[in-house]
């Protein structure tokens, strides 16, 4: 029960906070500007899978050197900085058309 | 046509681009609060390759018709993350190496009878076993209601996670013939009795006086060797017969 947990939550974040990425627009234009469309979709589905195995094996081998609780406070306070930020880039046209 | 050049400059472009992303920098913190990097991999891996099929095939669909819609959801999903894992109490390793100890020696205690009764072989001596496993599962939930037991009594709780992944039993074994049904018992009252040693010869006595759980923990361990004992003269013979 908790894998599937896991699994979806993952999936459901990383998902939606590709959309619309900057990779996303490169694979795109990639795509449009080569007409290769498989070509592009194997490159791109490649490095994403490479940086992923990167960014998880790295997680993992800094668990074993730092303190486990030290980790947990850092990386949630990562993720909320992330939608903090991800909020001010929505909200900041906003902001700049009231107060600038 | 697939052409290799493009494979390679596609890969090369958005493996630059990723390297220190958020995308990157999440499948990271995640890695490092959860305990299963695999499945983080393989999800976030999943999520990757299915945005990247949609933005080649369709081109950026979501960030033209609704940019600020996924934007605001998917940064309240990284806030609402963050708080919970900022906020989520950490249960202890051993605490829920307990819970796991308890819930699969009732799922043996369930399993047992049918396998049993199925083969025609229930005799006084399996009951006897279910009646001690049902003690060894009480032992553990008394234990777990009591507190007795606390993160630090025991070091090297690493090991203990490995020991704890390894007691799993399928419901599956039912419907096996006896003598691989047999197997799989075999196997999990193996590991059972690889995490009653283990708690036992960690136990830090020092620290909360637990000589009496360990002489308790002695006799499970007795127990549970004499049930292995047991399974494998059984498994001999249903082999021979």
């Amino acid at each position: 029960m908790d894998k599937y947990k896991l699994f979806f939550s993952t999936f459901f974040l990383i998902f939606l906070a590709e959309l619309g990425d900057k990779t996303q627009i490169a694979s795109f234009s990639m795509a449009a500007g080569s007409g290769k469309v498989v070509s592009v979709m194997i490159g791109a589905s490649l490095a994403l899978i490479a940086s992923t195995l990167f960014a998880v094996l790295f997680g993992q081998l800094i668990t074993k050197i730092i303190n486990r609780k030290v980790l947990k406070i850092v990386s949630s306070l990562l993720f909320i900085i992330t939608g903090f930020y991800l909020l001010y880039r929505i909200l900041s046209p906003y902001l700049t058309k009231f107060f600038g | 046509m697939i052409s290799i050049s493009i494979i390679f400059s596609t890969f090369l472009l958005i493996f630059l681009a990723e390297l220190g992303d958020k995308t990157q920098l999440t499948a990271f913190s995640l890695t490092v609060s959860a305990k299963n990097p695999l499945i983080i991999f393989i999800s976030s891996s999943l999520a990757l390759v299915i945005s990247a099929i949609l933005s080649a095939l369709l081109g950026c669909i979501s960030s033209k018709l609704l940019p600020q819609i996924t934007s605001v959801v998917s940064a309240v999903l990284f806030l609402v993350f963050g708080f919970y894992l900022l906020f989520s109490k950490e249960m202890p390793v051993i605490k829920e190496c307990f819970l796991k100890t308890v819930a699969s020696e009732n799922l043996l205690l369930a399993l047992l009878p049918r396998v049993f009764k199925k083969n025609g072989i229930y005799n006084y001596e399996v009951i006897n076993i279910i009646r001690q496993d049902r003690s060894h599962a009480d032992i553990f939930k008394f234990l777990i209601k009591e507190k007795k037991f606390f993160n630090d009594d025991i070091n090297e709780s690493d090991k203990i996670e490995v020991l704890t992944c390894s007691l799993s039993l399928s419901r599956k074994i039912v419907n096996l013939p006896l003598e691989k049904a047999l197997d799989e018992i075999i196997k999990f009252e193996q590991s059972s009795l690889d995490i009653y040693k283990f708690i036992h010869d960690h136990l830090d006595l020092e620290h909360h006086n637990e000589k009496e759980l360990q002489d308790l923990l002695k006799e499970l361990i007795i127990e549970e060797n004499e049930h292995i004992k047991f399974f494998k003269k059984l498994k001999k013979g249903t082999s021979h017969g």
